[in-house]
């Protein structure tokens, strides 16, 4: 797969799309203020709600037709919920969640079939998404017979799924344990294309996978999106993977947005200290250069998502934190390129890149109007375009190295 | 109205038991005699004075209260506490044992007005056991007091007494029908009707006075405070109830009792209470209960301590005489004709005497086994003439249900009644009740049994008792088989004015008319076992069959 | 993207032993036999386990002995179960003996046609009524399993699947239930339905104690089966169901209940036996089967009476009993083992 040559220009809103990279510009799903807070009960004889876990908090994207949309942030940030509100599998208890302009956000489930068949998901765990007391023909087989496929014709294209994924037709009445996990996802990804979706959310596909085998997962699903002319929601917890894959990024923190960017671009130039800080942690294969690079490394824990911190989310943990970030959230601002990032301290950019940002119509209805300050920027002194990979341009030693906070805990 | 008798069965079956004994001495001219060669013969007899006796039950009494309780393990018990104007004579075995003497009363009643109003006196100068001189006006408010909590056999009182029935329905405020007198110490009773039994029921402790300021409700953790040989101990209820010596109780002709202490521990597991016995760790088996089967063989080789003694009871089953197939006679009869007195015998191990009448051997009107009809209750069961009896009557194939209880030996008796209606070719089947509820659960109007097992101890030795339960006119709650026999209950109604003595004849024609006509099917008459530990004196402290454990003749060796 | 294409597929020849493997059913799956199926593999090891087949056997053989009560009632014995013969005679060794004799004590064992183990106060003869009585047993145990399997197997899948008010209903019902003493529940229950019946079942029937029965253990198996379905519906294969835009119904009965297929098979045999053993204890206290009907708890109530002078009397249904109950845990001992993957380690070992 080609990696985008240019990143194309970014949505202007919710309502006017503009994938880049493969996307067509034809806004496939759109989530608008995406809210889904679980609640807390306690009780002995009657459950009481006494507080929420905010999951996925305002949250604003677009999916277009044909794109790859990465979704990085660490374990915890609402990522996987995200992607389960967007197949509906969580019931949103805020916001907005159209499929090709239509509002479905509540839909019921007879409702939800027609979009059940263009929407489907692969999940993280290859060993739990499969029904270990069926064989592989009727796992690859209930979807079709759900949708309407003539109970005839499902075997043979069972057989002809098996093969599109690189497995044995011969093996359709084997039962799932008797294939690795690499095979098993590949039936897991069968399955999802057993309707003819237009739509994959992939939630962390590789990441119970053996590296090798990762690859090979990957691959087939580079091949399937050209074949089938699929969009991708592709999940992962570092970046290190959807770099690779996807034409745009969403870095989400607690929940929220943090940045959201042509995939080339977030790699050269991130504008959120997240995304930087996200971005040292990739380990680099060469060890001597691995623990020569400074890099950022976050200290404590995240916040409890129960009682997220005011203003900023990432405030509590970030190396640039002054005090507007504690009492404002910062609204996303959208630079050059399609470049969204929400920080009042936005990293990598000029002066004038600041000062030309606008408030993106993204921005959670939370959010403060205070832009980030160019003047102040400027003062600083005008940094240079970072790399992260080696962590320039980043902020060192603001927080000393805790010995447990990455792989490269033993640099100096 | 002795139908509360049955509420416990075994309980009241004892109480009855006592007051057989009571009634026994119910003609009143042999009575002071036999009262006074009692007493004499308790006082004068020699051995031990004092020491404790324990007595161990498997049931409680429903209270110690004698305004609430009428069951045998209660009157036990308050028999000693609360002397009535009348009582049964103490010390003496056997069913002739028991006759109605006087007790607070200074004789046997004066009876005036054709046997509707009888006259006690009160002796003077008496006292409760707290030191409070007895009024002639206790006994109405004990009566009262009777019909306010109610009193097991309340309807005694409500039904045969002037006044009892407004009182007790709360459209009075006294019992018009019993006048007292304080200053001359009378009590006059006036009846509905002539009605002979009224002595006995002035025999039973339920009557007995209590002093002033009693309360009305059931005194179940106290007791009241009484004026007999006896007072309360501590009480836990339902599980164990004190006697102790009244030192202050000096009745003229009455006995005074020997022992200075009785404890009353009831545990439902009758098999350790029977093995306490045996390994003289407890004193007295409660006759009460049955001997289990699995000591029953090394508490008969104890000769010196053990017997089973014929008291006044009837075992038999009744008959829905009004609906199929027993409305038809001659399904009644062949019935009758196919038991086999032996096998039932057998089933209770050997506590029975075969016997098809009502009114046991211990009281008057009795008639010999040998006059029944059907088959000779001593021999096999007369099965040719039983099916004779079943092809007349045109029943085969009719369903049936029995009613027992689940209480042994009464369970083996169902399964073996249930047999013998189905070997004459009824469809029967069998419906065990627990033996707590068995009797109100057969008793309940919309229940409507078939046909079931019944057992009856004796209130008072009067054949009244017994007759009474088939009695149809005055809708007798103990009528479970509902029979209504003009004939029979024209003849009960002139009976029950005399003293039973006087007619005792005419009683035996009567059950024997019943006998005939297969009203019930009786088949024996129980024993129960006299069982003490080696420390008591065996001879000297017989069962009474009025009140089953006479503590007041009770005395160690 | 193009990573590393020199690995290529994984898909390989057949069959791979992934390190995500945890039972060995892939490698005893074998080249040559495609498709063994968790019940294949089940079958294999209990196959092996040649304890639990022999108590399977003991327990098919006392079934079958007391299947055919009837035959040796009729046939050898001569006598029905509940044919009363207080006052007759048999012949032991030459000599007549009264059955119950003339103060109620009835005869010991005989050990020929007649009264094989000896009679009861009512003269019936005990051989015959303990294989009536096992019948009776065995077939209130065999229902009450029947009623606990779908009643408990429905709570638990209702209650754990759909959550919410189906939870909020059958969950504080189970504990209700749960938290009385069985045998005392049972007592009242039984007590009272035998008296007035349910519905149409008359209170002499046996399927009364087995239904009570049956309610009672529901909840144990009701709630380790709501807690594996709890366990289950959290497993990515149903969100992926859901996703699919399967209904809770079909996703309940289809996708997570065969998966606690293997939890409930264990407990089948469990709860036989602890039917079994209520059973008893019911018709020992007498509110179980009704009489005249004999089961083992009855005839053990029955037997107590003589426990010093004829202890046989209730220690051969005693025993019975316990061999029931016995064969029926060695069985399902293996059958927990065979189902349970864990257990593969510990009978190879």
């Amino acid at each position: 797969m080609a990696t985008p040559d240019e990143p194309g220009a970014i949505a202007r809103g919710a309502s006017a799309p503009n994938g880049s990279g493969r996307g067509n510009g034809t806004a496939l799903i759109e989530a608008e203020h995406l809210e889904l807070y679980f609640p807390v009960k306690k009780g002995i004889l009657v459950d009481r709600t006494v507080a929420h876990v905010h999951a996925v908090d305002d949250v604003s994207l677009v999916l277009t037709e044909g794109e790859t949309l990465g979704v990085v942030g660490e374990s915890g940030c609402g990522k996987s919920t995200l992607a389960r509100c967007l197949v509906r599998l969580h019931e949103p208890t805020g916001g907005t969640l159209r499929f090709r302009g239509r509002d479905i956000t509540k839909l019921n489930r007879r409702g939800l079939q027609p979009i059940r068949r263009e929407v489907q998901m692969v999940f993280q765990d290859p060993v739990s998404s499969l029904n270990p007391r069926k064989r592989v023909g009727q796992i690859i087989g209930v979807p079709m017979r759900l949708h309407g496929v003539d109970g005839s014709d499902v075997e043979s294209r069972v057989r002809d799924l098996l093969h599109r994924v690189g497995l044995n037709p011969e093996h359709i009445n084997r039962f799932p344990h008797e294939f690795s996990g690499g095979q098993r996802q590949r039936i897991g990804v069968a399955r999802a294309l057993a309707v003819n979706p237009k739509l994959l959310v992939l939630d962390e596909p590789v990441s119970a996978l053996d590296v090798s085998v990762q690859a090979q997962v990957i691959n087939l699903l580079d091949d399937l999106q050209d074949e089938f002319g699929l969009s991708y929601m592709f999940i992962a917890h570092d970046l290190s993977i959807v770099r690779h894959v996807s034409d745009r990024i969403v870095v989400m923190y607690l929940g929220k947005l943090m940045e959201v960017s042509p995939a080339r671009e977030l790699y050269e130039k991130p504008i959120h200290p997240y995304t930087q800080a996200l971005l040292a942690a990739i380990p680099i294969p060469d060890p001597h250069e691995n623990q020569a690079r400074a890099r950022t490394v976050l200290g404590g824990e995240p916040p409890n998502p129960i009682d997220p911190p005011p203003g900023c989310r990432f405030h509590t943990r970030c190396p640039h934190a002054t005090e507007i970030c504690a009492t404002t959230e910062p609204p996303l601002a959208e630079y050059a390129g399609g470049h969204l990032a929400a920080c009042h301290h936005p990293q990598s950019v000029g002066a004038e890149e600041i000062a030309s940002a606008v408030r993106s119509s993204l921005s959670p209805t939370s959010a403060g109007d205070a832009m980030p300050d160019a003047e102040a920027a400027r003062q600083a002194g005008d940094p240079a375009p970072g790399d992260p990979a080696t962590g320039r341009g980043a902020r060192t030693g603001a927080t000393p190295p805790s010995p447990s906070a990455g792989p490269g805990s033993g640099a100096p | 109205m002795k139908r509360y008798a049955r509420t416990s069965t075994a309980v009241l079956l004892a109480a009855l038991v006592a007051l057989a004994v009571a009634a026994c001495g119910g003609s009143s001219s042999k009575s002071s005699k036999s009262s006074s060669s009692g007493s004499s013969k308790a006082s004068s007899a020699g051995g031990k004075q004092g020491g404790t006796i324990k007595i161990v039950s498997g049931t409680p009494p429903l209270s110690a209260d004698q305004g609430l309780d009428f069951t045998t393990q209660g009157n036990e018990l308050y028999s000693t506490v609360n002397l009535s104007l009348l009582t049964f004579t103490r010390g003496v075995a056997g069913t002739a044992g028991a006759k109605i003497i006087p007790g607070l009363a200074k004789s046997l009643p004066k009876v005036t007005d054709g046997g509707k109003t009888y006259t006690f006196t009160l002796r003077p100068g008496l006292h409760y056991s707290n030191g409070v001189p007895i009024k002639a006006s206790d006994v109405p408010r004990a009566l009262e007091r009777d019909l306010k909590i109610p009193w097991q056999a309340a309807s005694f009182i409500s039904a045969y007494i002037q006044g009892g029935m407004a009182y007790a329905n709360g459209n009075a405020k006294t019992i018009s029908g019993v006048v007292a007198n304080d200053k001359t110490g009378t009590i006059a009773v006036h009846l509905v009707a002539p009605f002979a039994p009224i002595v006995d029921v002035f025999a039973l402790p339920g009557t007995a006075p209590v002093p002033p300021g009693t309360p009305a409700k059931n005194l179940a953790a106290t007791g009241t405070v009484g004026d007999g040989q006896y007072k309360w101990g501590p009480i836990t209820p339902g599980h164990s109830y004190t006697l102790i010596k009244n030192p202050k109780f000096d009745v003229p002709g009455l006995p005074r009792g020997h022992v200075d202490q009785f404890t009353y521990s009831v545990n439902t597991n009758v098999l350790a209470n029977a093995e306490a016995v045996l390994n003289n760790q407890a004193d007295v088996f409660d006759p009460g209960d049955t001997l289990p089967a699995a000591v029953l063989d090394k508490v008969k080789q104890q000769s010196d301590r053990y017997q089973a003694v014929p008291l006044n009871t009837s075992w038999y089953f009744w008959f829905a005489t009004y609906k199929k197939p027993f409305n038809n006679l001659y399904a009644r009869e062949a019935v009758l004709a196919a038991m086999d007195d032996r096998a039932l015998s057998r089933l209770d191990s050997g506590f029975q005497t075969p016997d098809c009448h009502l009114i046991p051997f211990g009281i008057v009107g009795h008639s010999s086994p040998s006059s029944c009809p059907f088959h000779n209750p001593n021999g096999p069961a007369n099965l040719t003439l039983a099916k004779q009896l079943m092809q007349k009557s045109g029943m085969t194939g009719q369903p049936v249900v029995v009613y027992g209880e689940e209480r042994a030996p009464r369970r083996q008796y169902l399964d073996y009644f249930t047999g013998v209606l189905n070997s004459l070719g009824f469809k029967a089947t069998e419906k065990v009740v627990n033996s707590g509820v068995y009797f109100t659960t057969i008793g309940a109007p919309t229940l409507k049994p078939d046909v079931g097992f019944g057992d009856w101890n004796q209130d008072f030795p009067n054949p009244w008792d017994f007759m009474q339960l088939f009695a149809g006119d005055a809708g007798s709650t103990l009528n479970y088989g509902y029979v209504n026999d003009p004939h029979y209950n024209a003849t009960l109604n002139k009976l029950d004015q005399q003293p039973p003595d006087k007619v005792a004849s005419q009683w035996a024609a009567l059950d024997q008319y019943a006998v005939n006509h297969a009203y019930y099917a009786v088949f024996g008459h129980e024993s129960k076992p006299q069982f003490y530990s080696s420390r008591v004196d065996f001879a000297a402290s017989p069962l009474s069959v009025e009140y089953f454990l006479d503590l007041v003749s009770m005395r160690l060796k | 993207m193009a990573l590393d294409p020199a690995i290529g597929p994984d898909a390989g020849s057949g069959v791979v032993i992934g390190s995500d493997q945890g039972s060995g059913g892939a490698w005893e799956g074998g080249r040559h036999a495609p498709a063994v199926g968790p019940w294949r593999l089940a079958m294999r090891r209990m196959r092996r386990n040649r304890v639990a087949l022999a108590f399977l056997g003991l327990f098919i053989l006392i079934v079958v002995v007391c299947v055919l009560a009837p035959v040796y009632s009729h046939d050898i014995a001569q006598i029905g179960p509940n044919q009363n013969n207080i006052t007759g005679q048999v012949k032991v060794g030459g000599q007549e003996k009264d059955v119950v004799a003339v103060d109620g004590t009835p005869i010991g064992p005989t050990f020929t046609s007649h009264y094989f183990l000896g009679a009861d106060t009512n003269g019936r003869d005990l051989a015959v009524r303990l294989l009536y009585g096992g019948r009776t047993s065995l077939l209130i145990g065999g229902v009450a399993t029947v009623i606990i399997i779908v009643l408990g197997t429905l709570f638990g899948l209702l209650s754990g699947y759909l959550r919410g008010v189906a939870d909020g209903i059958l969950r504080p019902l189970m504990e209700l239930i749960w938290s009385f003493p069985p045998v005392i529940l049972g007592v009242v229950v039984g007590t009272a339905l035998a008296l007035g019946g349910l519905g149409p079942i008359k209170g002499n029937s046996v399927f009364i104690p087995a239904f009570i029965i049956g309610v009672i253990y529901s909840p144990y198996l009701g709630k380790p089966i709501r807690g594996e379905i709890l366990r289950l519906r959290e497993q990515d294969f149903v969100d992926a169901a859901r996703a699919q835009g399967m209904g809770p119904m079909r996703i309940m009965f289809t996708e997570v209940l065969p998966n606690a297929a293997s939890t409930i098979i264990v407990f089948i045999p469990l709860m036989l036996a602890q039917a079994l053993l209520l059973e008893a204890y019911l018709s020992f206290l007498g509110a179980g089967v009704q009489a005249p009907n004999a089961s083992w708890g009855t005839l053990i109530a029955d037997g107590l009476n003589y426990i010093e002078t004829t202890p046989t009397f209730c220690l051969i249904p005693g025993i019975m009993l316990v061999l029931t109950v016995l064969s029926v845990n060695v069985f399902g001992d293996g059958l927990r083992d065979a189902l349970d993957p864990r257990a593969q380690v510990r009978i190879k070992t």
